[in-house]
């Protein structure tokens, strides 16, 4: 009765989302205050129905209901129960139903804490959000019910696919899930602005905090993907510009430069036509990457199942949501009227090179992802884009972008000085330079290129809180005034400086983990040992276990390093019978910031294939994603008021001739 | 019962959601917005600079400039917003309530097309419960395979299993589950003719190399076993050494009781072959003799039963193509197993029946037609082009 009580939640949710994507436009057409008005019930009981509908299909999850289709081909009774819940959405089905969950939840609470939101505004972003729903919805029953029954039941089910059945599946997705669909809350407020044909510095107040907290949630949710596939796939590598990673990069950097240009907006009353064009481009490429990994389109472990009647109507949402938001754009951009005028060098024309810069980048990810799709499906031919395209299209675009991010924030409104700008940072290059050197000594010249990277990292760390120092008059002033006006800052002086330092902090990780890495791979039979960087690893023996719903054969390692032991590490081999698949666990021993790392080959007699790797200030990668977010996090907790002071006309004398 | 109480339930949901969102409509005409929430950020926007201003954030002159700018937009919006229409018909409220109305029927109206309201939860804990006499085919396995996953070495268990995966047409499980049982309770003759057997089923009739190797250590443990030398026979008639074949017909028809139930297959073969061959047609078989032919008669009594068995399955999996025309794998087994069971017009019609079914499946039909070719069915029933 639960699971079809769910189904039929599910069902009504799609109606009150029609009700919700008609009756409050209407309303805004016919100037009726109580037809917009349907808007806030109609967002809070579609909530409420999908999450009945959600917990439904997690009760038969938990209980292991096996007469429910989607229950039998992804669980197993055995599962530990946390597996058991994660495997809700393990799968394309649930998947796609946690994805409306959230969707719905973000049109919740815009309906419950918009009470400030203009009605009209409130009544149009809500019944764009509706139609959202209704296309998901629709997708949902038309093609991938997750309630579809069995008569009779089977007695066991399939189990989850082994490499899902990590603590990761239960962060991962609905991190990323967070994020895609946050940045649908600021499409709708773009669409909405695009039909009302008004926008304005107020509306920018009302949509930059959904654009940071999606934002805020990509972050983590895409690092928190790069580490599962770094630990669990048991390659060693942390980001391999498959198609699929690619689809949750290209919406962050759509929505990093919107978060920029929105900021712009709530100050300036400026950048009006970029923050509505990259919030429809943020949420295109959003649905892009859903219909790439849902589609089937490409194969991988995101691809929980292919099929063709999916991938069109996924097809479909997409095409009319992209083509007809941007059609809505072609037709009313012209009518938005323009804001603040600014001189070239100025933060507002700081924020334009930065969204030139991103928009190029995600330009070649785009094309990176698409081309061998588009290659395959004319000619039939097959080829692999990977890292040596993008080290010769994305890293030379996005380069000079992390030289300059420091030189934004010192750049004063309206008109800038540049030269003052570099006179503040003075101090943060030369120690930034003579952090370079330090690591030169370390390890010598052999690698030019890398040194560059590292300074480059180390140059953001140190110059994202040149703006603070400069504000703080730290070193210009006593120490105690310095100390006066540091807690006197806004909070989000702080967000902005901890996000571009941990831009940096991922730089400085990335850089060295890619070039100084050491990599070994061997068989080893036990009683011997392999040298990588300095520890000696030595192989103790083997040990066979049984999990819940697994057999493992694992092997034991001993690290030491100068006869000292450091750590004992087992990496593992599971077998999964219900799935008569087989996964590889790696051991990862976490020193500092650089981590050693072991997985295994095939087992023989007396000895396997170990392979070794050592990553120096590998963890440094995803801390940088942290610290990231926790500064939009910080900006997001700052409810104050954005207020872009401009610098007065009569001070121009003082700025370099233009 | 359960049902009813369904149907309650989702009435009671629908009617609160429909209530709820037909709020608004029932509420006095409200005031259509405008700007007031704009001007109430703006208005904040002066009070924050303000604050900056105290604290010495911003300096007094930049904080002019930015009230100025502030009071454009203000200004700005006032021009905006007069523009803001009058009432509203009250015809048009009411269709949008009507349409808020038909959205639970529709509601109902989706869910009869999808859902399945008459099939209760069923989750495996209350089935594990159901007392056996309840409990369906499915759920009784289920409950032995559980079993055996936590104690893999009960024999007893193993062997009991595995006829019932037979008779549900699992043969590879079968073949599987009578290893098992060989594997813990030790070699005998019956259990490595068990294995065979299941082999041969699960090959669809065919005598497959691992069948044969079993069937060859049964014989070692036990010279006499009539089910060994009846496969191995059908063997040697598959490999097409004739000659071999009628010898070990006519060796095991002599040892075997004239009443047993696979001789008239044994004998049948042996007619078919001696006539390919020329040769004179044996008499009856002997009537048998005292003491082996206990040993026969105690054998004797099971290969009837597995007789009866092929037999039941076959009729099952010929039903279940009824239901499952589209089944490949399925029509092979069934055209294999009536060419066994020496029925070779039922293996005729089946083919025949294969061809309906798989006529838009062109891989299925190839395999079909290439495997009616090996066994010799192809000319009598190819089908007029």
């Amino acid at each position: 009765m639960i699971v079809e009580l769910g189904h039929f939640a599910l069902v009504l949710a799609l109606m009150v989302a029609l009700v919700q994507s008609t009756v409050p436009i209407a309303g805004v057409y016919r100037a009726d205050g109580r037809m917009q008005a349907v808007g806030v019930p109609a967002a809070l009981t579609q909530l409420l129905l999908i999450g009945l509908s959600f917990a439904a299909l997690t009760y038969a999850y938990v209980v292991s209901d096996f007469s429910v289709v989607n229950v039998f081909e992804n669980a197993h009774s055995d599962q530990p129960l946390l597996y058991k819940y994660t495997s809700v959405w393990g799968n394309h089905e649930g998947s796609i139903l946690l994805w409306v969950l959230i969707l719905a939840l973000f049109g919740g609470l815009v309906a419950a804490f918009g009470t400030n939101l203009p009605q009209r505004l409130k009544a149009l972003v809500l019944s764009v959000q509706g139609w959202i729903s209704v296309a998901f919805i629709g997708f949902i029953l038309g093609t991938s019910n997750p309630f579809a029954r069995l008569d009779p039941a089977p007695f066991e089910g399939r189990d989850l696919n082994p490499i899902l059945q990590d603590i990761g599946l239960a962060i991962h997705p609905p991190l990323l899930y967070l994020g895609y669909v946050g940045c649908s809350i600021s499409f709708s407020f773009a669409v909405a602005a695009l039909i009302d044909g008004r926008i304005d510095a107020a509306w920018a107040r009302w949509a930059r905090p959904w654009t940071l907290a999606a934002w805020v949630f990509l972050t983590l949710g895409i690092a928190m993907g790069s580490y599962w596939a770094y630990y669990e796939l048991g390659w060693g590598g942390f980001w391999f510009w498959d198609p699929v990673e690619n689809a949750s990069l290209m919406p962050w950097l759509a929505t990093t430069a919107l978060l920029h240009s929105a900021v712009v907006m709530e100050r300036r009353d400026a950048l009006k036509i970029w923050t509505v064009l990259l919030a429809i481009l943020a949420f295109s490429l959003s649905l892009l990457g859903t219909f790439l990994v849902r589609s089937g389109v490409l194969t991988s472990v995101h691809t929980f199942a292919a099929d063709p009647t999916r991938g069109v109507f996924i097809l479909l949402i997409l095409c009319a949501f992209i083509g007809g938001s941007l059609a809505l754009f072609a037709l009313r951009a012209g009518s938005l009227t323009p804001g603040g005028i600014f001189a070239p060098i100025s933060r507002e024309g700081a924020l334009i090179l930065n969204n030139i810069f991103i928009t190029a980048a995600t330009a070649t990810v785009v094309v990176g992802t698409l081309y061998p799709l588009v290659l395959e499906s004319l000619t039939g031919a097959k080829i692999s884009v990977g890292a040596p395209f993008y080290n010769l299209t994305f890293v030379p675009v996005v380069a000079p972008l992390l030289v300059l991010i420091p030189f934004g924030p010192l750049l004063a409104w309206k008109r800038g000085d540049l030269r003052a700008a570099a006179e503040r940072l003075t101090l943060a290059f030369g120690l930034s330079i003579l952090g370079t050197i330090v690591v030169l000594a370390f390890v010598g010249v052999s690698q030019a290129l890398a040194l560059l990277g590292v300074w480059v990292g180390l140059w953001l760390m140190v110059g994202a809180f040149a703006e603070l120092a400069a504000r703080i008059k730290l070193a210009q002033a006593p120490l105690s005034e310095s100390w006066r006006r540091l807690v006197g800052l806004p909070r989000s002086t702080f967000s902005t400086a901890l996000a571009h330092s941990g831009v940096g902090i991922m730089v400085l990780g990335i850089v060295s983990a890619s070039v100084w890495s050491g990599e070994d791979i061997r068989s080893m039979t036990v009683g011997e040992t392999a040298t990588i960087a300095g520890y000696e690893i030595t192989l103790d023996g083997f040990r066979s276990g049984r999990g819940p719903n697994y057999e493992e054969a694992s092997a034991q390692l001993t690290v030491r390093r100068d006869g000292r032991v450091i750590a004992v590490m087992s990496p593992s081999k599971r077998f999964y019978p219900a799935r008569d698949t087989q996964t590889t666990e790696a051991a990862i021993e976490t020193r500092g910031f650089s981590q050693i790392y072991l997985s295994l080959g095939d087992i023989a007699e007396g000895g396997t294939t170990v392979r070794i790797f050592w990553r120096p200030w590998v963890t440094l990668m995803w801390w940088g994603a942290v610290v990231m977010s926790i500064g939009g996090a910080l900006s997001l907790t700052d409810r104050r008021l954005r207020v872009g002071a401009p610098r007065p006309a009569r001070r121009r004398r003082l700025a370099p001739a233009e | 019962m359960n049902s009813l109480i369904l149907w309650v339930v989702m009435a009671g949901v629908a009617a609160g959601v429909t209530a709820v969102i037909l709020i608004p409509l029932f509420r006095g005409r409200t005031g259509v917005d405008s700007g007031s929430a704009e001007r109430a950020i703006y208005r904040d926007q002066l009070e924050e600079l303000e604050r900056e201003v105290e604290r010495g954030l911003i300096g007094p002159s930049e904080a002019e400039a930015a009230r100025v700018e502030i009071a454009r937009r203000v200004m700005h919006l006032e021009t905006r917003s007069d523009a803001a229409a009058a009432g509203v018909r009250a015809g048009r409220l009411r269709l949008a309530g009507a349409g808020i109305l038909l959205a639970p029927l529709a509601a109902f109206g989706l869910y009869v097309l999808l859902g399945s309201p008459n099939l209760p939860d069923n989750p495996q804990a209350a089935r594990i419960d159901t007392p056996v006499e309840e409990a369906d085919m499915a759920t009784l396995i289920g409950r032995v395979e559980q079993h055996l996953a936590d104690n893999p070495d009960d024999g007893r268990g193993w062997e009991v299993v595995a006829p019932i995966y037979a008779r549900f047409g699992r043969f590879d499980d079968a073949a599987e589950a009578f290893a098992q049982a060989l594997r813990v309770l030790g070699p005998t003759a019956a259990r490595e003719a068990n294995v065979g057997e299941a082999l041969v089923w699960a090959n669809g009739g065919l005598i497959v190399e691992p069948a044969r190797d079993a069937f060859t250590r049964a014989l070692e443990l036990d010279p006499a076993n009539i089910r060994a030398r009846f496969y191995l026979a059908r063997a040697l008639e598959q490999d097409g050494r004739d000659d071999e074949a009628v010898e070990a017909w006519r060796a095991l028809l002599d040892d075997a009781p004239p009443e047993a139930a696979w001789t008239a297959a044994a004998r049948a073969s042996l007619t078919e072959l001696e006539t390919r061959l020329g040769l004179a047609p044996s008499g009856p078989a002997q009537p048998p003799g005292p003491t082996a032919e206990d040993m026969a008669a105690a054998q004797e009594l099971t290969v009837e039963e597995r007789e009866d068995m092929i037999v039941g399955m076959v009729e099952g999996l010929a039903a279940r193509l009824e239901d499952e025309p589209g089944d490949v794998d399925g029509w092979t087994r069934l055209i294999r197993s009536y060419v066994v069971l020496d029925q070779r017009d039922q293996a005729v019609g089946a083919l025949g029946r294969a061809r309906v079914a798989l006529v838009d499946d062109e891989a299925g039909l190839a395999a079909v037609d290439a495997m009616a070719r090996e066994l010799g069915l192809q000319d009598a029933t190819e089908p007029a082009q």
